[in-house]
This record gives structure tokens, sequence and C-alpha cells, in this order.
């Protein structure tokens, strides 16, 4: 079965839940309401009853004490005197057995032609003679039919021992009461003698409340009941429960429309919390994560959420940064916890470490290597000057001491200046003797007169080197400032030109700053021809750990180098 | 007339041949002594009798010319001395002048140039290689005495301030960079101890740096 999906989920419980209370309720409810409906219906339809019974039991009590006092002769024509044998006879015609004493009253009605209720009286006068009375059950059935009370279904009624009506229907009342027939719960109880309250179906086959009871006055034997249609009372129940039903289904509705927003309310921040998930899992963190307007524990999730990309997209920048060897990169670790965080400054450090190492590494082979090969051309430069210099000068003053044809001595002689001259240009270009004896800023000016006089090239030079304190400055240093005029005068005189320079070298306490500017066309820092030139210089100054800036329009080039003097 | 007396001192052995060979074609000259380097000329000296002119090389084992230079100033002042050398860089004349010496030739110099140099100083004037001497009386313009506490640049500097000169204008004129210009500016700012530009010229006025 698949996860059902959480608006759904909580949709169906909380409508569910919101049902079965509601449903429980309204049964408690309509219990109560029932229950009590009954007791009360059943206690009026047994107070009318009683009232009834009094009613009925007080006429009777009347009738009789009137039929006792009564003269036997007197004017009521329903009285008369019969003996012990036109006794008997009526009797035995309307069924009666007349039980000793025979005073009493009797039940007409199963034998009086209408049906309707009628009672006879006898009471006897000597012992041959009886006073008998017919007497019209009217009274009693008003008595009955009055229905204050009993709503539009109630009724009381008689009943006999025979289970035949002895008073009207009221459903019924053009018909005669002895020809229904009521054999019911209540009247087989009231005939065993018990008085009660019930529910079940009456003469009519009706569901009625009832409440009965037995009426015995001087042999008569009724049974009495007060009684109203089930449907009736219970017709407010009836809406209750409509009613009931309905708000059952009103709070069904509610509740589905109020689960599915708030489901929707919970569940949206939750899918919308998924996606960034995703996307930071297959890691996109370019995501902008809002509070959004949830509520406030939902507001705060993603503000953690946030706090999180935020950090880790931090850690990814810095570790990008890393990677492409930005050291200077800063990060800051958002606790002692934090050990992603932790363990990448610790990688940039051992990177910076590192990388200095290598640098220093680097620029100490690069130094290495160019003072190796200065030391190189100054054994070269000694060997030419100390070894075959002096043999071409002897050489020369040989031949001016020999005699030879004054022609022959002056070619020869012209030979070996070129010689001693080339080998001169050879030393020096390999190292300047004077470099190393008077140092750079003396130096320089014999390079720039020897440009001078090689070129049409204007050599301005402002030598500001504290040439008699050469402490502090060491041969390395002045033969690499040297070796950096030279490539630049060299890249003047190849590529630019120009026609004038201006030069400067300046001493101070702590550097030694060289100016370098020409009028020339200038170049593109880029292009190739000027590459290698440009290259050495920066490649020096960087092993010396200075300064350089090359500025290159087509006014001209401007080159300032600076490189630190140690403390030592 | 009596002979030039003439003492040289080299450490190449082939060249002192050659050298003497090429003098003593010439009778006025005598030859008293061919040594190969500063210790056994000073020895010479004292032993033995004083020459006229030394023909004397820079580069040797041991004393160099120019220590044997600033000897010879000091103990033999009448001793005249030629430094022969394969230098052609003006700072060697420059330094051998002020260590005393009367003429600078290269080592490849003609037997013409040779003999005049000789007479020249042998007369007491001074001889220098012609190409050189030119070089070596700009390059003692350039050695002028530089103010006791600020150096000629910062006094450049200071004056160009004081005309008002941007430091570009300044870079310009002085062949320096912007940066140097400010080098030179923060470095006066500490000489004179001084908190800026306006301060450091109503400082220097004071000092009459700018007069």
């Amino acid at each position: 079965m698949p996860r059902p999906k959480i608006r759904l989920w909580m949709s169906i419980w909380m409508s569910l839940l919101s049902v079965v209370l509601v449903t429980v309720l309204s049964v408690f409810f309509y219990r109560a309401f029932q229950t009590a409906l009954n007791e009360r219906v059943l206690l009026q339809l047994t107070s009318v009853k009683r009232l009834k019974k009094v009613q009925i039991e007080a006429y009777l009590n009347r009738i009789w004490e009137d039929f006792t006092n009564e003269p036997v002769d007197g004017p009521n024509p329903n009285s008369f005197v019969i003996d012990a044998d036109q006794l008997d006879t009526l009797g035995r015609n309307a069924g009666l057995a007349f039980q000793s004493p025979v005073a009493g009253i009797y039940d007409l009605t199963p034998y009086s032609d209408s049906g309707a209720l009628s009672l006879l009286l006898i009471r006897p006068l000597d012992s041959l003679q009886y006073a008998v009375r017919r007497h019209p059950g009217a009274a009693i059935q008003r008595i009955l039919l009055e229905r204050t009370g009993m709503g539009e279904s109630g009724e009381s009624y008689l009943v006999g021992r025979d289970y035949h009506l002895r008073s009207l229907s009221r459903f019924f009342p053009e018909q005669a009461p002895y020809s229904f027939r009521a054999e019911t719960e209540g009247v087989k109880q009231a005939l065993a003698g018990k008085q009660g309250t019930g529910i079940f179906p009456d003469y009519r086959g009706v569901m009625v409340y009832s409440s009965y009871q037995p009426i015995q006055f001087k042999h008569l034997n009724w049974v009495i009941l007060s009684e109203m249609d089930v449907e009736e009372v219970q017709a407010p129940l009836l809406e209750l429960k409509r009613q009931l039903v309905a708000i059952v289904i009103f709070v069904l509705l509610l509740a589905i429309l109020i689960s599915y927003f708030m489901a929707r309310a919970f569940s949206k921040p939750i899918l919308r919390m998924r996606s960034h998930l995703h996307d930071m899992a297959a890691g996109n963190y370019d995501i902008t994560i809002s509070p959004g307007k949830g509520p406030k524990e939902l507001g705060a999730l993603f503000t953690a959420l946030g706090d999180l990309k935020a950090s880790i997209k931090g850690a990814i920048h810095f570790s990008q940064q890393i990677g492409q060897m930005e050291l200077s990169a800063d990060f800051e670790p958002l606790g002692d916890n934090d050990k992603l965080g932790h363990s990448l400054l610790k990688m940039r450090e051992q990177l910076i470490r590192y990388h200095q190492l290598q640098e220093q590494n680097n620029l100490a082979n690069q130094k290495s290597f160019l003072n190796g090969q200065e030391k190189e051309r100054s054994r070269l430069a000694k060997e030419l000057h100390d070894g075959l210099g002096p043999l071409l000068t002897s050489l020369k003053l040989s031949i001016q001491s020999t005699d030879l044809p004054a022609p022959r001595k002056t070619q020869l002689k012209q030979l070996l200046d070129e010689m001693i001259v080339e080998v001169r240009r050879m030393t020096y270009d390999l190292m300047p003797q004077a470099l190393l004896d008077f140092g750079v800023g003396k130096a320089v000016v014999h390079l720039t007169e020897m440009v001078r006089k090689s070129s049409k090239l204007n050599v301005h030079y402002v030598n500001s080197m504290k040439d008699d304190d050469p402490a502090g400055l060491d041969t390395e240093t002045h033969i690499n400032l040297f070796r950096i005029i030279q490539e630049l005068l060299n890249n003047t005189l190849k590529h630019a030109q120009a026609e004038n320079v201006r030069l400067s070298l300046t001493q101070f306490d702590d550097k030694v700053a060289l100016y370098y500017q020409d009028d020339g066309k200038g170049f593109k820092l880029d292009e190739v021809q000027y590459g290698y030139g440009l290259k050495n210089i920066k490649e020096r100054v960087k092993v010396f750990n200075g300064y350089l800036s090359i500025h290159a329009d087509e006014h001209g080039t401007e080159v300032e180098v600076e490189i630190p003097i140690k403390d030592e | 007339m009596s002979k030039i007396k003439i003492a040289i001192v080299d450490d190449h052995q082939l060249f002192r041949d050659g050298l003497a060979g090429l003098l003593l074609k010439h009778e006025y000259f005598e030859l008293l002594a061919s040594l190969p380097d500063g210790e056994s000329l000073l020895q010479f000296l004292e032993e033995r009798e004083s020459p006229d002119i030394i023909l004397l090389d820079l580069t040797m084992p041991g004393l160099g010319g120019f220590e044997v230079l600033k000897r010879l100033k000091k103990h033999y002042k009448k001793i005249r001395s030629i430094v022969i050398s394969m230098h052609e860089d003006g700072n060697y004349i420059v330094k051998c002048a002020k260590a005393g010496a009367y003429g600078y030739l290269l080592k490849n110099a003609d037997e013409d140039e040779l003999l005049t140099a000789i007479h020249k100083v042998y007369r007491g004037e001074r001889y220098y290689n012609d190409d050189i001497s030119a070089r070596m009386f700009q390059n003692l313009s350039l050695q002028q005495s530089i103010p006791e506490k600020l150096t000629k640049r910062e006094i450049e500097v200071l004056h160009h301030l004081a005309e008002g000169l941007t430091t570009k204008e300044m870079a310009e004129k002085m062949f320096i960079s912007t940066r140097t210009i400010e080098t030179h500016r923060a470095n006066m700012l500490k000489k004179l101890d001084v908190k800026n530009t306006a301060e450091l010229i109503k400082r220097a006025t004071q000092l009459h740096l700018l007069s």
C-alpha cells in the first residue's frame, strides 16, 4: 500500500475524529432526551389516568348514593322494582352473573344495542324485591373525552374484562365502543391487578405510550388507560434526530474543509522544505530559503535550514577558493563543532605553508641559478681578462718592437687592437670588472657611455647611489640591478626606436629604486618579442623580493623597480 | 740630458718583456726594474734607487695597483706613475687619478701614445687616454659633495616642492618614479622630524636648505 500523502492523511484523521466525536455526543444527547421524554410523557399520562379514575369513581359513588337514597317509585323512568325471578331473568338475558351480595353496579354495555356505555344499578328492597336502575354512561364518557394536555393523539378509555372497549375511541367516535377489542399488554397487566406504564401497540395496532390501572367499583371491573401515540410524542425527537444528523454532516464537511486547509498549511512548508533538501542533496545550494508565512516553528525551521545552507555554501565557496589556490580567502567556522570548517582552515594553512615553502624553494632555486650563472660569467670574464688579455697585449707590444715593414706592422697592430677590443667587450658583457670594483651606480655610468657611443640613443642617467657606502648592498644585488638595466637598454635599443632614455638609481636606507623611461613606441605587455627580456627582469625582481611596475603605451615605456636592502 | 728611469710592474712576464723591448728601442729610457707585483716594487724602492716613472698594472695578485698608488702618494711623492690597464671604464681613471696616478693608458695603447704619455708625465703634466679623459671630468662633476643631512636628490625634491610642482611633474623632471618621489619626501619628513609637506618647507626654510 502506498503511503498516503500528508494532506490526505491529515484530512482523513481529522474528519474521522470530529465525526466520531459529534456522533457519540449526539447519540448520548439523543438518548438522554429520549429517556427524559419517555418519563415525562408516561408521568403525564399516569396523572391524567389517575384524575380520570378519581373522577369516575366519584361519579359512580354519587350515582350509587342517589340510587340508594331515592324512593323506589320516584319520578325516574329508568327505575323500577322487580322481584327475584325477574332479576334472574334479567341476569340471564344480560348474561350477568349476580354475585352475592347482589347490590352493586353492573356493566351493561355488552348488551346495549348501541354498544355505548351503560350501567345497571341493583339494590335489594327486601328479600323478594330489588330496585333496579339503568344508567347511561354518557357522563363517564364525558369525563374520559375531556382531553386537556393530551395532545393530538392522546385519549383515555375504559376496557372491560372481556377486552372490549367500554368508552368511545376518540379516533372512531362513530363506532360503538364495544366493537373494539383491546387485548393489549396494558389491559392484560391491569386485569391481572397491576398498574403501570409501558409502550406497546394499542387496540388499533398503533404504538402508544400507555398508563394503565384497574378500576373496581361495586362489581364493576374495568381497566382505565391513558394513552398517547408514540409518533406524536416522538415527533420532536425525530426533529432532533434530523437536526443532529444535519449537524453531524455539517461538522463533517467543516472538518474536511478545515483539515484540508490546515493540512495544506502544514504540508506546503514541508513539501517546500523537501524540495529545498532535494536541491541541496543534489548539490545545488543556489536557492533562496525564506521563512514563509506559516506558523512560527515552521518559520524557525526554514531559518535554520537557511543557516545550514549558508554555512555549507560558505564552506563550498571557501573550498572552491582553496581549490583554485586563492589562499588569501577567509572563512569563519561556525563554532568548535564545525569540523568541516576547521578542516578546511587547516587545509588552507597547510596549503599556504606548502605554497610558501614551494615559493621559497623556487626563489632559492632561481637565485642560486642566477648566482651560479653570474659566477660562471665572472669566471669566464676573468679567464678572458687574465688569460687572453695579457697575451694579446704582449703580442702587440712584441710586434711593435719587431723590425717589420711599416704597413705590415700597422696592419698587424690594427688586427690585434680589434681582437683586444673584442675580448674587452666580451669580458665586459660577461661581467664588468667595474661593477665589482665600484658598484652598480658607477658601473652604469660607463654602460650608458657605451650605449651613447654605439647608438643614437640619448641616455640621461642620474646616479644617486651611495657608492662610498657599499655596506648592506651585496654584490649579487649590484649585479642584479646592472643586469636589469642592461636588459632594459637592450629592449629599448632593439625594439623601441626611442630617442631618449631617462634612467636613475636611488639608494635609500632600506631599498634601491630604479626608474627607467624611454620615449619609444612602447609595446603590449603580452607581445612575444619582448617576452624574454621582460621575463628575465620579472624573474630577477622576484628573486630579490623586489617591486616591479611596467607601464607601456605609444608614448614610451616606464619601468620602476625597487630592490630591498637586506638589514644584516 | 739624463735618461728617464722607468720601472714596470705587471704580473705578466710576457707583457713586461714586450713593454721593455719597446721602451729600450729608445736610448733615453733606462729600465730600472721589471717587477711582477706591488710587494716587490715596494721592496725595490726601499732597497734600491727610485725611478722617475712607474708603469703600473691595476689587477695584480697580492698588492694591487690602487694600493700601490696610495703607498707611493704617501711615501714616494716624487715618483710619478702611469696606470696601464685593460679597463676602459672611466671609473677606474677617476679612482686612479684620485689615488695619485699621473696617467692612465689602456694596455693596447700604441707606441706613440705610450711615449707621449711618458714624456708628458715626466714633464709633470698629466695624461689620460683621449677617449676616457672627457668622461673622467663628467664623472668627477657627479661626485659633488652631499649636504650633511639631506641627499642631493632630496634637496632637489625639496626645491620642487617649494615651487609647487606635483609629484608627477617632479618625477618627470628628475627621471625617477612617483614612488621614489614619495620615498624621498617620506625620508625628508623623517630626517627633519616633521609631519607634513607644509611643515617640511617651513623647517627647510628655517635651516636655509632652500636658499
